[in-house]
């Protein structure tokens, strides 16, 4: 009897739960440093939430240093979360390492077809796609204008090319002492700064290096000859976009290319350089592009439910959600064809923020992820970034550099 | 019926399975002595002989306690090598270790044209009556017994006369302290002292000070394990000088969700910097250095102040932001400055913001000129002049640098052009990182090695040998030689060394092939092999996905344990990722199967860059195009020697890095250093 009893109380005990227990199937997507943006992913998962009865949607921001760690570990504990924002170069090493699933299994055509076509480029690798494209941003340049006056420049007519830039620079430090420039040279970056100087990196079969040309080479001898009549400022060299902005804010620094989110931070950080500042588009090179950093939602192995964790991943990144994504930021562009077209890219007010994303617009037609997608990533990057080191520090010449490098490619392509 | 035929099949697969040709040799394993010295010594001569240890004993002469540390590492490393201890005595042949105080060793040392004249400089001689130490001063004399130490050789200590001083007075490493702290520094703290620094810089952010037990980390050191520590490094004739992260890298003073209210940026996600205006930081920072001061009592205690805007806004606050960065920043060092100064302690700090070209020149002139700075640059480069710009605006500065190929060199030699006071070789393993030395990161710990080389000499070459070196520290090494036999794989070859035709090796042709191998009978490293082409198995790259998955290699030997000549075709940037294995299979039917991890067994041959403990560099070369190139010898002992391994089935998991076997070894015994 009594067991008969307690037989009947757990089945109802069970039916009644069950409904909760769905209520609660839990789901979640992490993003990449946007905690900024709090007030606009919190109504973002309610809307999800209202529209999938029985998902409990949880939102994740994390550094970019922890994403990848994040992933690995969700891995081997055998509860990853379910969509992942990462950058290009992140998301093609974790493919290469087995940790992504393959979208084109998961989605349909038709879904995949609503995203540029340049922007899923950057996240396939060997004929499969592991990152649906989410937010891009491409890089404007900044003048500081008290400078170039200082310099005897005319801030109505900055330079559009790169070369007239570096000019402008010599002319900036000569005049003033100042540093004129500071580009970010030190580092795997450099493989883009070839290609938008219309240089190759990979030949048509993309199974041999070819950027150690008379080309590549002079193209980074022109770099390491203004760095060594210290026309570059040393503590950019070694640390980087953060040394640079860090000049640039304490009026030492005349020219710098940023993306156009940073001048928001600039008007707090510093508001007399802010009000001294001038925008201008990113220059285009003989190779028609410019870097655009872009962001896409990967789906890590072993999550519950991949085809729901996909089709997470393509509601985060539909028209509706780029586009409200990009007006809250004002600085960022969808990579969605419909919202990437909408006015709202072309129209802005008059400081400088606003003009900053109107400059990034003009060239957002023109922008790709240049990172290059070639199996391990991680030690051929490392091998481009050490050699590329030793010729700006002195160590190599820019030919020996770029043919190491070509060297450790192709014994690994 | 059924099993007496399973039987006799399994009897006659194994009658008919011929065993792979090997050769016998009386020393397939064979340690050597260090072929060059570490660090080189400035004036040395050698000369053919070697002074036995036979009836050898020890005499100290003096009563510091430096001679007795010297005579306590000089035993350690005859014990290691060779199994035995030299007495303490007077009589017949000994090594004295003294110092100039000593009038008769003095005198020697006049006569030898030998007298050290500098700190820490020492006389050194070695000859057929025994050998001599003596030290310009007792630090001296234990530097110079480390350099004894080295001359060791299967025979004997080997005859020289050499006169040696550092360059750098402060010749520094960093080590970190936390929960593993024992297992690591117990090893590295003697390694170190053996290659000649002079001090430690210890990483002490998470130690449990009693001052702050909310902040405790459980993966964090515990007070006692501080001081255990402060007196080992002092042992080891080496000084400690603590490193507190403070204003910037300060998460941990913010551990476990408190201190909440001296957050630099109260907007920022994760707390970094600490805000230098909140006149509550300094109730929680002060006595942390006071504790610090009285655990290790050091000389000087490093303050950070690195990066202080690197991660969060800084200054983010409005008051912040109306005093400015650089008046935060000097008005912080300035307080720790004073504090630290009025406990006879000195103040040393990172370089980077104090110095940099954005704001030095607000900062660096309203700071103690007694301040030493540390300038970190860890790109190799052909010089550092950023080292004489602070030099001459009157700070002691001294260079740091990390573990790329050339860092330290050039920038020891960039700091003896320029006056610096001295050098310190970097880590940055984690602040729990302590086991990562013997993991992933190994290769830091190998650098420790080429910096205290151009540290104490930085003209010098940096000898070759420092990864060996590195990892005698872990698995001492013997120099008794083990006998066995090498193992003729050529008929399993599924490769050829050389490509010259774009259709063996990896099939990339001739610039990219390992025709420069020597063939026959080799030794790389202690090991000997019979070298002739490549067991390739399949991988998932173009070039070698049509090779065999497995193959098997008969035997029908017994072996204590096998050394393996082996490598991979490509690289693998899967973490953990298992490449491959061998099952060796008895004959009595059991197996075991061992896996190959890529970056702790094995290696491509074109990643140079990867360290483990748990292989050793064996050959390094170039291809016809100049890529550096390299093969790595793996060792496994087997856990049943009595037992005939039958066979050893070699297995690929058909991924990017594809094993590649070209050497294979039996061993009678197993090598002291064998993992």
């Amino acid at each position: 009897m009594k067991r008969g009893r307690l037989l009947f109380w757990g089945i109802t005990g069970l039916l009644l739960l069950l409904p909760a227990a769905l209520a609660q199937r839990p789901m979640e997507f992490v993003t990449t440093n946007l905690q900024t943006f709090a007030d606009f992913f919190k109504p973002l998962v309610e809307r999800y939430q209202k529209a999938n009865a029985g998902v409990m949607l949880k939102w994740t921001d994390l550094p970019q240093n922890a994403i990848q760690q994040k992933v690995l570990a969700g891995i081997a504990a055998g509860s990853p979360p379910d969509a992942v924002q990462m950058n290009s170069d992140q998301i093609l090493e974790l493919a290469q390492q087995g940790a992504l699933l393959p979208l084109n299994d998961l989605l349909e055509a038709k879904t995949l077809g609503l995203y540029q076509k340049s922007s899923l480029e950057a996240f396939s690798y060997e004929g499969k796609l592991y990152g649906l494209p989410d937010y891009a941003s491409t890089r404007i340049v900044a003048f500081n204008t008290d400078i170039l006056k200082k310099a005897g420049l005319d801030p109505a007519n900055t330079p559009k090319t790169i070369p007239g830039i570096l000019e402008w620079a010599k002319i900036i430090k000569d005049k003033t002492g100042i540093y004129g420039f500071a580009p970010l040279i030190s580092g795997a970056d450099f493989l883009k700064t070839f290609q938008e100087a219309g240089l190759p990196i990979l030949d048509a079969k993309r199974q041999k290096a070819v950027f150690n040309s008379p080309a590549h080479v002079a193209l980074l001898q022109q770099y390491i000859d203004l760095r060594k009549k210290d026309y570059f400022p040393e503590d950019v060299m070694r640390r980087g976009f953060t040394a640079a902005y860090e000049l640039y804010t304490a009026g030492r620094l005349g020219i710098i290319i940023i993306g156009p989110q940073f001048m928001p931070r600039l008007e707090k950080d510093s508001a007399t350089v802010w009000k001294a500042t001038l925008v201008a588009p990113h220059p285009v090179g003989a190779g028609q592009v410019v870097q655009a950093s872009t962001f896409a939602y990967a789906v890590p192995k072993g999550v519950r439910d991949p085809k729901a964790a996909a089709a997470l991943a393509a509601w985060l990144t539909n028209d509706e959600n780029q586009l409200a994504f990009s007006k809250r930021t004002q600085t960022t562009f969808p990579t969605t064809i419909k919202a990437a077209a909408d006015p709202y890219f072309h129209s802005g007010g008059n400081d400088v923020n606003a003009q900053a994303r109107l400059a990034a617009a003009k060239t957002m037609r023109l922008g790709r992820d240049l990172s290059v997608p070639v199996p391990n990533s991680a030690a051929l990057n490392k091998s481009f970034k050490d050699n590329l080191e030793a010729a700006i520090f002195g160590q190599k010449t820019a030919k020996q550099a770029l043919d190491d490098i070509v060297k450790f490619w192709n014994a690994n392509l | 019926m059924k099993p007496l035929l399973l039987t006799l099949s399994l009897l006659l697969a194994g009658a008919w399975a011929a065993p792979l040709p090997t050769v016998a040799s009386s020393d397939v394993y064979q340690a050597s002595a260090p072929a060059e010295l570490l660090p080189p010594p400035r004036q040395a001569s050698f000369s053919t002989g070697t002074l036995t240890l036979e009836g050898l004993s020890i005499q100290v002469l003096g009563n510091a306690p430096e001679l007795s540390w010297a005579a306590r590492d000089l035993n350690a490393e005859t014990q290691t090598r060779l199994g035995l201890t030299l007495p303490l005595g007077e009589g017949g042949k000994t090594v004295r270790i003294g110092t100039l105080e000593n009038p008769i060793l003095a005198a020697e040392a006049r006569a030898h044209n030998l007298t050290p004249d500098q700190t820490e400089g020492y006389a050194l001689w070695v000859n057929a009556e025994g050998a001599t130490v003596v030290g310009f001063d007792p630090l001296g004399a234990y530097r110079g017994i480390q350099t004894l130490r080295q001359l060791l050789t299967p025979t004997g200590f080997r005859f020289a006369q050499i006169r040696d001083w550092p360059q750098f007075p402060l010749r520094m490493a960093m080590i970190y302290l936390d929960k593993d702290s024992a297992a690591v520094n117990n090893v590295l703290i003697p390694l170190l002292a053996k290659y000649k620094f002079s001090h430690l810089l210890v990483m002490c952010d998470y130690v449990q000070w009693s001052s702050t037990s909310n902040l405790w980390n459980p993966s964090g050191a515990t007070l006692a394990e501080a001081a255990r520590i402060a007196s080992l490094i002092r042992e080891y004739g080496m000084e400690p000088i603590p490193l507190i992260e403070l204003l910037g890298h300060a998460r941990w003073l913010f551990y476990n969700n408190q201190n909440r209210d001296l957050w630099a940026d109260p907007q920022a996600q994760t707390p970094y910097a600490y805000d230098p205006l909140n006149p509550r930081t300094y109730e929680v920072v002060l006595p942390i250095l006071a504790e610090a001061v009285k655990v290790f009592k050091p000389k000087y205690l490093h303050i950070g102040h690195d990066e202080v805007a690197n991660v969060n806004r800084f200054p983010a606050t409005p008051e912040g932001l109306a005093a400015g960065l650089p008046k935060l920043f000097v008005d912080d060092t300035l307080r720790l400055y004073d504090y630290l100064k009025g406990l006879g302690v000195g103040t040393m700090i990172w370089h980077d913001v104090a110095f940099s070209q954005a704001y030095g020149d607000q900062i660096a002139p309203n700071l103690p000129k007694d301040i030493v700075v540390a300038y970190w640059n860890y790109s190799p480069a052909a010089d550092y002049p950023a080292l004489a710009a602070i030099h001459e605006q009157g700070f002691p500065v001294i260079g740091s640098s990390w573990f790329e190929a050339g860092n330290a060199q050039n920038m020891a030699q960039a700091g003896l052009k320029y006056g610096s006071a001295g050098m310190l070789q970097t880590r940055w393993s984690g602040y729990f990182g302590n086991l990562s030395l013997l993991g992933n990161q190994a290769r830091q710990g190998m650098a420790y090695l080429s910096a205290a080389s151009s540290f104490w000499n930085p003209a010098a070459a940096v000898p070759r040998d420092t990864t060996a070196r590195y990892q005698e520290a872990w698995r001492p090494v013997r120099f008794s030689p083990v006998a066995g036999r090498l193992v003729d794989l050529s008929s399993l070859s599924t490769r050829t060394l050389k490509d010259s035709a774009g259709k063996d090796w990896i099939q990339r042709g001739p610039s990219t092939d390992l025709s420069a191998l020597p063939t026959g009978v080799q030794r790389f490293g202690a090991y000997k092999f019979d070298i002739s082409g490549a067991v390739m198995l399949k991988g998932s790259r173009s070039g070698v996905n049509d090779l065999p998955q497995r193959v098997t290699l008969e035997l029908g030997a017994q072996a204590s344990a096998i050394a393996f000549l082996q490598t991979s075709g490509f690289i693998s940037s899967v973490p953990k990722d298992l490449v491959g294995s061998y099952t060796f299979t008895y004959t009595d039917g059991t197996s075991l199967q061992q896996f190959l991890e890529y970056g702790r067994e094995i290696a491509s041959w074109t990643d140079l860059g990867l360290s483990s403990l748990f292989f050793s560099p064996a050959w390094r070369g170039k291809t016809s195009d100049g890529l550096e190139v390299g093969l790595n010898t793996w060792v496994w002992v087997n856990p049943h020697p009595d037992k005939v391994i039958q066979s050893i089935t070699f297995e690929s998991s058909g991924g990017q890095a594809n094993p590649a076997l070209i050497g294979l070894s039996l061993l009678e015994g197993v090598p002291a250093e064998a993992p």
